[in-house]
C-alpha cells in the first residue's frame, strides 16, 4: 500500500506530461487516457528503479511515444508501404504566404490561443500530425522519425512541411495567425 | 505551400513550443490505482502452483527438483534399455522385415524422381521458360490484387 502511495505521488508528477504526449500524437483524448494508463502500469512494474531515477521523465516519454505509435499502427491506417503511393493532400487547403515570425501571432489571449492550437493539431490528418508532433514537441530528428514510422526520409520532410502549412491555414481561419497582407 | 518554408517552420515551432502541457483527466490516477489493486488482489488470490516458481513454498520447490531429477534418471535408463534391446539378436530378427519395407519405399521414390527428371529433360526449354514466366506473372497479379484490396477495403475505409 505504501508503494502505491509513493506511486500516486510519482503519477501526479508525470501524468500531465504523459497524457499530453499521448493526446497530441493520437489526436483523441479517450485513447490518450487508455494509453496513459498502460504507460503507468508499465512504470509500476519498473517502479523499483524509476522512483529514484533522474531519467524517469525521459523513460515515460519514450514509452508513451512507442505505445501511442503502436496503438496507431494497430487500429488505424498506416502510411507505410501502400500508403506511400497515396498522394492525397487535398485536406491541406489553400496555400498561404506568411509575414515575419515575430508578427505572426494574432491578438488573442494566451489561454484561448493554446486551446485553439490544440484543436488545430487534432484537425490535422494523422499522417501529418504524427511527424509534426514528433519533430516540434518531441524534438526528434527527421531520420529517427522516418525509422519510427517506417517511412522514407523525403516523405517525412514533405509530410512535416505540409503539416505546417495545413496547421497555419487552420490557425489563420481561427484568427491565431495573421495572413500576409501581400497575398 | 508558403513561399518561405523556413519562416513558416520558425513560426510554427515558436507557436508549438509555447504550448503548455495539458491537464491529465482527473480519472486517470484513480483508474491506474484501481487496476493495480485488482491485479494485486488477483495475484494474491491465485493458488501457489499457478504462480511463478520463485513464489512456490520451499517444500514444493525441493519436491519438484527431486521429482525432476528422478524423471531425468528414468528417461536415461529407458534410453539405455532400448539401446541394449535393439542390439540383441532376437530384436534384429523382428526389425529386419520392417526395414525392408522402408527400402522398398525409398526405391519407389527414387523411381518417381527419375521419371520426373526424364520428363523435364524431354520437354522443350521454351515450355519451361513459359511456365516460369506464367508463375511469376500470376504471383505479381496476386500481389497487385492484394495491394488493391488492402487500399480499397482497409486503408481508405
Amino acid at each position: 500500500v505504501q508503494n502505491q502511495d509513493e506511486f500516486g505521488t510519482f503519477m501526479s508528477a508525470y501524468q500531465d506530461m504523459v497524457f499530453t504526449t499521448a493526446a497530441r500524437l493520437a489526436g483523441n483524448d479517450a485513447q490518450a487516457e487508455d494509453i496513459s494508463q498502460e504507460v503507468f502500469l508499465k512504470a509500476y512494474e519498473n517502479f523499483g528503479h524509476l522512483c529514484t531515477s533522474a531519467t524517469a521523465g525521459g523513460w515515460l516519454k519514450t514509452v508513451t511515444t512507442r505505445l501511442t505509435l503502436n496503438h496507431l499502427s494497430r487500429y488505424r491506417r498506416r502510411w507505410r508501404f501502400f500508403s506511400e503511393l497515396r498522394q492525397d493532400d487535398s485536406e491541406d487547403g489553400p496555400e498561404l504566404d506568411f509575414p515575419a515570425p515575430d508578427t505572426l501571432i494574432g491578438d488573442l489571449d494566451a489561454d484561448t490561443r493554446h486551446v485553439l492550437v490544440e484543436q488545430a493539431l487534432r484537425e490535422l490528418p494523422e499522417h501529418q500530425r504524427v511527424p509534426l508532433v514528433l519533430y516540434h514537441f518531441e524534438e526528434m530528428p527527421y531520420l529517427q522519425i522516418a525509422k519510427q514510422l517506417g517511412i522514407s526520409l523525403p516523405k517525412v520532410k514533405t509530410d512535416i512541411q505540409r503539416a505546417r502549412a495545413a496547421l497555419a491555414n487552420i490557425l489563420a481561419r481561427k484568427g491565431v495567425l495573421r495572413e500576409s497582407a501581400e497575398r | 505551400m508558403s513561399e518561405d518554408p523556413e519562416k513558416l517552420e520558425l513560426a510554427v515551432d515558436r507557436l508549438l513550443r509555447e504550448q503548455p502541457a495539458r491537464r491529465a483527466p482527473p480519472t486517470l490516477q484513480a483508474r491506474v490505482l484501481a487496476e493495480l489493486n485488482s491485479r494485486t488482489v488477483a495475484q494474491t488470490a491465485r493458488p501457489w502452483w499457478r504462480k511463478g516458481f520463485a513464489h512456490w513454498p520451499l517444500s514444493a520447490r525441493v519436491a519438484f527438483l527431486i521429482a525432476s531429477g528422478g524423471f531425468v534418471k528414468l528417461a536415461l535408463l529407458g534410453v539405455m534399455s532400448v539401446t541394449a534391446l535393439a542390439r540383441s539378436d532376437d530384436v534384429a530378427g523382428t526389425v529386419t522385415p520392417a526395414v525392408s519395407w522402408l527400402h522398398a519405399g525409398a526405391d519407389i521414390l527414387h523411381a518417381l524422381a527419375s521419371m520426373v527428371e526424364s520428363v523435364i529433360r524431354a520437354m522443350p526449354a521454351e515450355w519451361l521458360y513459359g511456365a516460369t514466366v506464367l508463375g511469376v506473372g500470376l504471383y505479381a497479379a496476386l500481389f497487385g490484387l492484394g495491394a488493391v484490396a488492402y487500399r480499397t477495403l482497409y486503408v481508405n475505409k
